[in-house]
Order: structure tokens, then C-alpha cells, then sequence
């Protein structure tokens, strides 16, 4: 009924628009009749009637239009984009840069600031904070020495809050109604040198002190993880050092949408408790990626291979909370994040892309991953998989954000990411 | 919703549709107007602030919106009942604040066209140059400078990767925009050495909307972003202030509230709808509002607006900082067309310029070809309400306008973009003609290209009526090509004076004694003139007609010229 006279009240009004007089009646002085003309110009006929559904937009318009004036007028949108002035006097030697979107896994919508300062051409300093809608925080000091050579130091120490990150439990079978939460806190410092060798070459090196504390998780809808899992490893925290080294090899044509190339990441590193924290282990981190175009440099074909072993020294373990975890909208799309946590973990990703104009490419995507304790635990029959698709907005210089939708045998979810690494 | 619902609503629609389609509307004789007196004098209106952002948003988004529901505005698009309004009796433009009869009215020689809209000496830049003001927002900088004269120029620079390109883009589109009847700014290639430039004490810099004291370290850093030439001077663009107060961008949608003489929904301006082929021609894409302004000035003692286009930066192949990219001319930057096709088939269905790119023919060229070019494809970057409401009369319009510059127009305008290559030169001229002359093809074609109408006196085989055949002129047409004609008049309903006939391209109709006879004698009883008028149509094989109007004024005198129309419907 409804649809039906809502179709009618449009035509019979809109007939209005049509039993206006044509226009052009002239009065030698004038094209136009002045006295009609200023009358529909106050009147507005069927132009103000379509308008009434869109009017809240509108309103929410004329807000914009000076917020976007702003924006403009500072060049916020070029600095979003990637574009800025060169290095050099034009660049400002401070100010602030606001930061939009979520920064970790479980944090949902986040904004925050980030202020930064040039002292020169050695030092730059940056002080970043964020705050999601559900109250995750991620704030920091860090100092970059020699941000523009290819061979620079940063450190810096930063604070974490994690207050509602869900736990099942280890392993592939870990059960699904066995949710349970927990507040992770992390303060940490670091000493990270990077090398760059060429364009598309890096070795970065990591010395970082660490210090994580596990309490009952906000979210009073689960049980608390250390009530359901007591003697899991990390359960009571723990204070760790970290040494290790990456290499990476960027041949990706562009980071917003790569038609071509790839991206090669190994990572080693050693962690050893400290203090009362039964923790050592070494991490080995490897992520793939290849990026093919079919036929054109519109529709590409994206595949990824993520894998990462954590293997305790002798005596020692992994803690929890430092495992690879797959679920949620970085890997294992269609599983709830913190879905499954172990030792290892190994993902494939195939994504068919496609753009349909500069900046917004749809996507279907089929995503396998399993986690087990062992690499020699990992087992075809344990693979689980999702799929799905999505829309992920780009430029040429960064990938902005993705929405997509996935679908797994646990269910389907919607996922919002920004600035994704894939 | 029941069958019998949706039957109901269709009736409806068609009583609505039907009326507007079936009438023959009774011709109303009006004067001829030439110069649309819109420079009444109004009080100082605001600034308006321009955002290409909520540009964006707003006509990519919300106007498309509101077209997807305006049922009217289809229905009338698609019947032909969608006339702009600034037109007057005789299917032309009058003079107005927004433009001026200049080529169209044939006044225009090659020189002009070169000098263009320049009336005064160009920059004095022999001496010493003073900065007043520097901007180097975003990426693309500038400044502000005094000449030895006094004289304040907007100066900007060629990108380094493509020096004169930006440049030469930007002068040769002026002068062609200037020429085709648009106000535009006076622009001057120009040329300086560093060492001329001295700093205005109080002159500042905007960086990203933050003012500073601009020192020589900030305008080294200026420069070190332009291209120099190898005997270390500088080519620039020299825009002359305009006169009058800067008021902001006009809009291609709606009317200024704070200006009672702007009465003419811009979507409905028949110079604003016919722009989009002259922007074709010339390739700029960037057309929208912040690159227009209207300025406050005064003039024999009113205070008034008067509306620019500026900024052709973007035209031909230039982007302003870089070659075009391929998509310019070709889509928007929100095509909703393109990104459904290529949606609906998963990425298959990719736009041709996608996956055969046009290369760019020299740095100082750009991106900028005629074989790719389709005239009536040809979309700017932004969603334009005027141009999306441009009928193919409009197009006509526009069409005549680029019509009239012949092959040395066209190299007058291109010779005032100095460029140094004559190569690169030589390719503009090239591809603006072949341009040129596609549009030619397409609308004067479309529609029965029938100009200049005249009657003369009445002998013993009847009155002559007179006129040009444009497509036939431009050599477009096969000239046996017959055109089919009928003579009638209407009083709510169409009454033939003759069957419908044929004669061959002469450029002559007869208007024969037995027409005139039966016009007499159908037209005994008419009070006005209003009541004698004779629509001539005429049509050239499938093409939309023309129709010219006349006044009957008895079978010794014979019919009177009074209008002429190029239908946008059959």
C-alpha cells in the first residue's frame, strides 16, 4: 500500500512541475520575465519537493561543505592521499596530523592524533594516539634518526590497551561456544635500524623490552580466559626481550593497488622472558605475496601466503598472547577475530580484484588458514576456509580501506579495515 | 503491488506524459533580443568559498540523487521539452554578463583569436619583480607579484617533467574559450630570472592555510618545484588580476541568492549546457565551480557581477602537474555507468582508454589525441548538472561556435601557447581540427543544420525563403541530399498549409501563390499577429528539424521571418 501511494503522490505532485508555463515569456528589457522569474526563483516548485527526502543530507551538506573548505584550505585530503610537499622549507616543521580508523585486530572505528616535529634533517619526532569506539588505546613516543637516509633509527616506547581481545582456547579444534575474553595492557620499548638497499630492498633490526599484563576482559557477556584457561601460558603476563631481524623485498608497482610484483617479508627473532616469566622462543615470520594481472592491470589476480612458528627453547613456552592468531578481517575472513590462536599458523589468500574506476576496486577473495602447534601438526584435513568479497578504496600511493563480506562454516561477518596491508 | 495498482499508476502517468506530447503549442511572436540586460545594479553580494571536495560529493552524489528521482526532468529530457531558457527568438545566446557574441557573430580575425581577451600591454618583466604573495598549498605553488609597472600578476609554473606544457595548455584553451564568447582572465606566457624577484616585506605564503612571512629561502623552495629552462629562466603563466572583488565560483546548478539579477537556473543557461562541447573540443576536464568566479565589479555607474572561467590548466593534455591521466575526457571520476558495467560483469567490461591508453605525444603535449575522441562520450572529470542537461539543440549552438573557427583560428590560438617545439605545436593544430571537426560531424548532422534564414519579395512563382546549410558548407553532407518540408500553422491544433514536401539542397524553399493563398484564407479571421504565424519545418533525411517561424502578412507581402527553432525532438 505504502509503495503504492508514494508512487502516486509523486506523479500527481510532480504534474505541478509540468503545468508550469514555459519559460522564455520575454518583455523587451529582458530574456526573461523578471516578476515570473523571481517569483520561481523564491518558489522552487517540484526542485524543492525532490529535495524533502534528501533534505537531512543536505543539511548534514552545508556542515560538510565548511568542514571540507577546512580541510581543503589545510590540505589534509593531499596528506590522506599520500601527496605532500617535497622535503625542504615548504614542508611544515610541525603540527598535527589527525589519524582515522581502527589500528589492531578487535579495535572497531578509532580516531586519534598524531603530532610530529622536524628538528632539522636528522630527528623527527612523533607522538601518536588513537582511541577506538570499544576503547582499545594505542599511544606513543618515537624518534626517528635520520628519517630521510637510507639508513635510519628509530626508538620510541608505546603504550597498548587491549580490553576486550577473545580467547577459545590453542589448537584448530578449539570450540566455538568456549568464547571467553581479556584485557591485554603492553608498554614497550624499542630500538628498531633500518637499512634500505635499494627501492625495493630493506633489513630493519628490532631490539624491543616489552612488558604485558593480562587482566578479566571488559566485555561481561564472556567468561574472563584466565577463569576458563588458568595454566595457559602467559595467562599471568609477563615481561619479555625481543632481538630479531627482517628482510623485506617490495617489487609492488604501487601499494594501492598493485597490478604487478610482489612483496617477500621474512622476520626472525628471539624472545626470552624476564624476571619471574617462563617465556623463550623463536619466531619465524614469512608473508607472501604476488600480485598478477589478467589480461590488464584492471583485473588482478592477488595471492598471499602468511606463516609464522613460534618455537619454544627447551623449558621454556610461547605465551598466549604473543601466538599468531587467525580470524577476523587481516587473515581468515569469515571466522570471528581471536578465532584461532597456537604456535603456528599458515594462510593462503587468492583475491580476484577488479577496479571499476581510479580508486575503488570490488574483490572476491577465498581465504585458507589452519594453526597448530607444530608445523609438522599441520594437516590438510584441518584447513579452514572462507570466502567472500568486498570493495577496498585505494589511491595510487596507499590502500585507504576495505569493507567486506565473509562467509565460513561459523557464520558470515561484515569487516571494515583501514589502510590494509593486503 | 496488485496488477490493478500498477495499472492505475501507468494510466496516471500517461495523462500526465500525453498533454506535453500531443500539443501543438500556439507560437507567440516576441522581439528579438541581443543583449540580455542582467547588469542591474545590486548590492555587494558575499564571498562564496569554494571546496572541490563538497563539490565532489555533492554533484557526483546528491544531484545524481535527485535526477534518479526527478520524474519530471526525464520524462521532458526524453520527450525534447527540455529547452534552455537565455534563448532568444532566433535559437541564439543574447549578450549577457556570462557571455558575448564574439566568433559566432563572425567578427573575429586569426589575430584576434591570438591576442585574445589581452587588452592590456603584457607584464613588465624586464626589471625588478616584487612578490607579494606566495601559495603553496597541496603541490602546485605560486605567487603573486608586482611588475615594474605596478602591475599585479598571478604567476604559475610548468611541472619540471613537463615544462611549457601546463603553460601553453592553459593560454591556447583561453583564447579559444574567449574567442567562443566566455569572459576569461588576461593570460600571457612570460619569462623572469630569479634574480629580478625582490620580496614585498609584508608579502606572506599560505602553506596549507597557514600564513607565513614568505622569506628567499621559501621562494627558492618555490622555484626549486618549477621547470627552468636550460638558460636559467623561467617560463610562466601571467594571469592579470581581474577587476572588480573576487565573489567565488558561480556553479553549474541553482542561482546566487544574493544576486537579484541571476534569474536563470545555471542548469538551464543555454551558454552554460553548450560549454560542455566547447570543453570537449579544448579537453578540459577540470571544468567546475572553483574554476569559475564571478567578480563585483562597476560599470557606467552599477555595481554588478560578472562571471569568469579560469583555470585551463587541465586542458588539452595537460593535468597541471603532470600529463593528463587516461581517464580525462573520458569519464568522471564517480562514472557510475562505467563502474556498473564493470561491476555486473566482475571486471571483464573495462573502458577501451583502460586497456588502449592514448600515449603521450610529447612532454609538452601531454595526454591529448583526436582518434579516441567521441564528441558526444566526452564526460569532464566532475558530474555537471548544466552539461548533463545539455539538449542537442545546445550542442547545435556549440557546435556553430566551434564551427567558426576555421584551420587559421585555430593556429592563431595555438601560436599564442609560445611553444618552442614546432613539432609539439603542429600536433595541438592537428588534433583541435580533427577535434573540430568531428563535433562538426556529430551535431550538424544530428539535427537539420539550417542557419540564416531570409525571405524575399513575393514574384509570380511565390516568396523565396533563403538559407545556409551548415552541414552542406562544412562538407558533410552528399549535396543531392533532399530536404522534406511542410508549411502549417496551429491554434492548439496543427492545420497543414501543404503536404509534406521535397526539394533538393539549393538552399531555397518556395513558399508557392497556392500556399500563400490557402494561408489567407485559413488566416482571414486572425486579430494579431500571434494568430498569422506559419511554422516552416524542415528536415534533411533523418535528422531533428528545423523550424522557422513567419508572419503572414497577406499574399502580396508574403511571410515575415520572426523565429527559428532546431527541435530537440522529431
Amino acid at each position: 500500500m505504502l509503495p503504492y501511494n508514494a508512487c502516486l503522490a509523486v506523479l500527481l505532485l510532480s504534474s505541478t512541475a509540468w503545468a508550469q508555463a514555459p519559460p522564455g515569456h520575454v518583455i523587451p528589457h529582458r530574456i526573461i520575465n523578471d516578476e515570473k522569474a523571481t517569483r520561481d526563483k523564491r518558489d522552487g516548485a517540484f526542485e524543492r519537493f525532490v529535495g524533502i527526502p534528501l533534505f537531512p543530507l543536505k543539511l548534514i551538506g552545508g556542515g560538510m561543505e565548511r568542514g571540507l573548505v577546512a580541510v581543503e584550505r589545510r590540505g589534509w585530503h593531499k596528506s590522506a592521499a599520500g601527496l605532500q610537499l617535497p622535503e625542504g622549507p615548504l614542508r611544515p616543521k610541525q603540527g598535527f596530523t589527525p589519524l582515522f580508523g581502527g589500528f589492531d585486530m578487535g579495535a572497531r572505528f578509532a580516531v586519534g592524533v598524531k603530532y610530529w616535529r622536524n628538528f632539522g634533517d636528522g630527528l623527527r619526532l612523533e607522538i601518536p594516539s588513537r582511541m577506538s569506539t570499544n576503547l582499545y588505546k594505542l599511544g606513543g613516543v618515537n624518534f626517528i634518526v635520520r628519517p630521510n637516509s637510507p639508513m635510519q633509527v628509530e626508538f620510541g616506547a608505546q603504550y597498548l590497551a587491549r580490553p576486550e581481545d577473545d580467547f577459545y582456547g590453542t589448537g584448530p579444534t578449539s570450540n566455538l561456544f568456549s568464547r571467553t575474553n581479556y584485557d591485554l595492557r603492553e608498554r614497550s620499548a624499542y630500538l628498531r635500524p633500518t637499512w634500505r638497499l635499494s627501492r625495493s630492498v630493506l633489513l630493519r633490526g628490532l631490539a624491543r623490552f616489552s612488558s604485558t599484563s593480562i587482566f578479566d576482559g571488559k566485555d561481561q557477556d564472556f567468561a574472563d580466559a584466565d577463569a576458563t584457561f588458568p595454566t595457559l601460558p602467559g595467562m599471568s603476563g609477563g615481561r619479555m626481550f625481543t632481538t630479531g631481524g627482517i628482510f623485506e623485498h617490495d617489487t609492488r608497482e604501487t601499494t594501492g593497488m598493485p597490478a604487478g610484483g610482489g612483496l617477500e617479508h621474512i622476520a626472525v627473532s628471539r624472545q626470552e622472558g624476564l624476571g619471574e616469566a617462563n617465556f623463550g622462543y623463536w619466531k619465524y615470520r614469512v608473508e607472501l605475496m604476488r600480485f598478477l594481472p589478467l589480461a590488464s592491470k584492471r583485473r588482478v589476480l592477488a595471492l598471499r601466503f602468511f606463516g609464522e612458528s613460534n618455537q619454544p627453547v627447551a623449558g621454556k613456552t610461547v605465551p598466549f598472547f604473543d601466538m599468531p592468531i587467525l580470524g577476523g578481517p587481516f587473515n581468515l575472513r569469515g571466522f570471528r577475530e581471536f578465532r584461532y590462536y597456537d604456535q603456528t599458523a599458515a594462510l593462503a589468500t587468492a583475491e580476484y580484484r577488479f577496479k571499476i574506476n581510479g580508486w575503488m576496486a570490488p574483490f572476491l577473495f577465498v581465504d585458507e588458514g589452519q594453526v597448530a602447534r607444530w608445523p609438522g601438526d599441520l594437516t590438510w584435513s584441518n584447513f579452514r576456509t572462507a570466502y567472500g568479497g568486498g570493495v577496498r578504496l585505494f589511491t595510487d600511493n596507499a590502500a585507504l580501506f576495505t569493507v567486506s563480506l565473509g562467509h565460513s562454516r561459523e557464520g558470515t561477518r561484515l569487516y571494515f579495515l583501514f589502510q590494509p596491508r593486503f | 503491488m496488485t496488477m490493478r495498482r500498477i495499472f492505475r499508476l501507468l494510466i496516471v502517468l500517461i495523462v500526465l506524459i500525453a498533454p506535453p506530447l500531443q500539443a501543438a503549442e500556439r507560437y507567440v511572436v516576441r522581439p528579438v533580443i541581443t543583449v540580455d540586460r542582467d547588469t542591474k545594479n545590486i548590492s555587494e553580494p558575499k564571498e562564496r568559498a569554494d571546496a572541490f571536495l563538497y563539490e565532489f560529493l555533492d554533484s557526483s552524489i546528491y544531484q545524481q540523487l535527485k535526477q534518479a528521482v526527478n520524474v519530471p526532468r526525464t520524462v521532458k529530457k526524453a520527450t525534447g521539452d527540455f529547452r534552455a531558457i537565455n534563448v532568444n527568438v532566433m535559437d541564439e545566446v543574447p549578450d549577457s554578463s556570462w557571455y558575448t557574441n564574439r566568433i559566432l557573430a563572425g567578427h573575429l580575425t586569426a589575430e584576434e583569436v591570438g591576442r585574445g581577451q589581452n587588452v592590456h600591454p603584457r607584464p613588465a618583466f624586464d626589471g625588478e619583480i616584487t612578490v607579494t604573495r606566495g601559495k603553496a598549498s597541496g603541490i602546485s605553488p605560486g605567487f603573486t607579484v608586482k611588475d615594474g609597472k605596478g602591475v599585479t600578476w598571478f604567476l604559475k609554473f610548468d611541472p619540471p617533467e613537463n615544462p611549457e606544457m601546463a603553460s601553453a595548455a592553459e593560454v591556447i584553451a583561453s583564447r579559444i574559450v574567449w574567442a567562443a564568447g566566455y569572459n576569461v582572465p588576461e593570460l600571457w606566457i612570460a619569462s623572469f630570472r630569479p634574480n629580478q624577484l625582490k620580496i614585498d616585506p609584508k608579502a606572506e605564503l599560505n602553506i596549507n592555510g597557514k600564513p607565513r612571512k614568505m622569506t628567499r629561502e621559501f621562494l627558492d623552495a618555490i622555484l626549486q618545484l618549477a621547470a627552468r629552462r636550460t638558460d636559467g629562466t623561467y617560463r610562466v603563466i601571467a594571469s592579470r588580476l581581474l577587476p572588480g572583488k573576487l565573489k567565488g565560483g558561480f556553479g553549474f546548478y541553482g542561482m546566487r541568492d544574493d544576486d537579484p539579477n541571476d534569474l536563470i537556473p545555471h542548469q538551464h543557461r543555454r551558454d552554460l549546457r553548450g560549454l560542455r562541447v566547447i570543453c570537449a573540443w579544448v579537453n578540459h576536464d577540470d571544468i567546475k565551480s572553483s574554476n569559475t568566479v564571478s567578480t563585483y565589479i562597476e560599470e557606467d555607474g552599477r555595481r554588478f557581477l560578472r562571471h569568469y572561467l579560469w583555470d585551463f590548466g587541465s586542458a588539452l593534455g595537460s593535468g597541471t602537474l603532470r600529463p593528463n591521466v587516461h581517464r580525462a575526457g573520458h569519464a568522471y571520476i564517480l562514472d557510475y555507468e562505467m563502474m556498473g558495467k564493470a561491476l555486473v560483469t566482475l571486471g571483464i567490461s573495462q573502458p577501451s582508454w583502460s586497456e588502449n591508453p592514448v600515449p603521450v605525444a610529447h612532454p609538452s603535449v601531454g595526454r591529448f589525441a583526436s582518434s579516441t575522441f567521441e564528441p558526444e562520450e566526452w564526460k569532464p572529470t566532475f558530474h555537471t548538472y548544466a552539461f548533463e542537461n545539455m539538449m542537442d539543440s545546445d550542442a547545435y549552438w556549440a557546435t556553430r561556435i566551434v564551427a567558426a573557427f576555421t584551420d587559421e583560428h585555430v593556429r592563431a590560438a595555438v601560436r599564442a601557447g609560445e611553444l618552442s617545439d614546432a613539432e609539439a605545436e603542429t600536433y595541438i593544430v592537428r588534433a583541435l581540427i580533427q577535434r573540430r571537426d568531428k563535433i562538426k560531424q556529430r551535431w550538424f548532422t544530428r539535427l537539420t543544420a539550417l542557419q540564416d534564414f531570409s525571405v524575399g519579395p513575393v514574384r509570380d512563382g511565390g516568396q523565396e525563403i533563403r538559407f545556409r546549410d551548415l552541414a552542406l558548407e562544412h562538407g558533410l553532407t552528399a549535396a543531392d541530399r533532399p530536404y522534406t518540408y511542410q508549411f502549417f500553422t496551429t491554434n492548439g491544433r496543427r492545420h497543414n498549409l501543404t503536404p509534406a514536401l521535397s526539394v533538393e539542397p539549393r538552399g531555397v524553399i518556395i513558399a508557392s501563390r497556392e500556399m500563400l493563398a490557402t494561408a489567407a484564407d485559413r488566416l482571414r479571421s486572425a486579430r494579431s499577429d500571434d494568430d498569422r504565424v506559419i511554422h516552416l519545418e524542415v528536415r534533411a533525411g533523418s535528422a531533428k528539424p528545423a523550424r522557422a517561424y513567419f508572419v503572414f502578412e497577406g499574399t502580396e507581402r508574403g511571410l515575415r521571418l520572426v523565429g527559428l527553432e532546431h527541435r530537440d525532438s522529431s
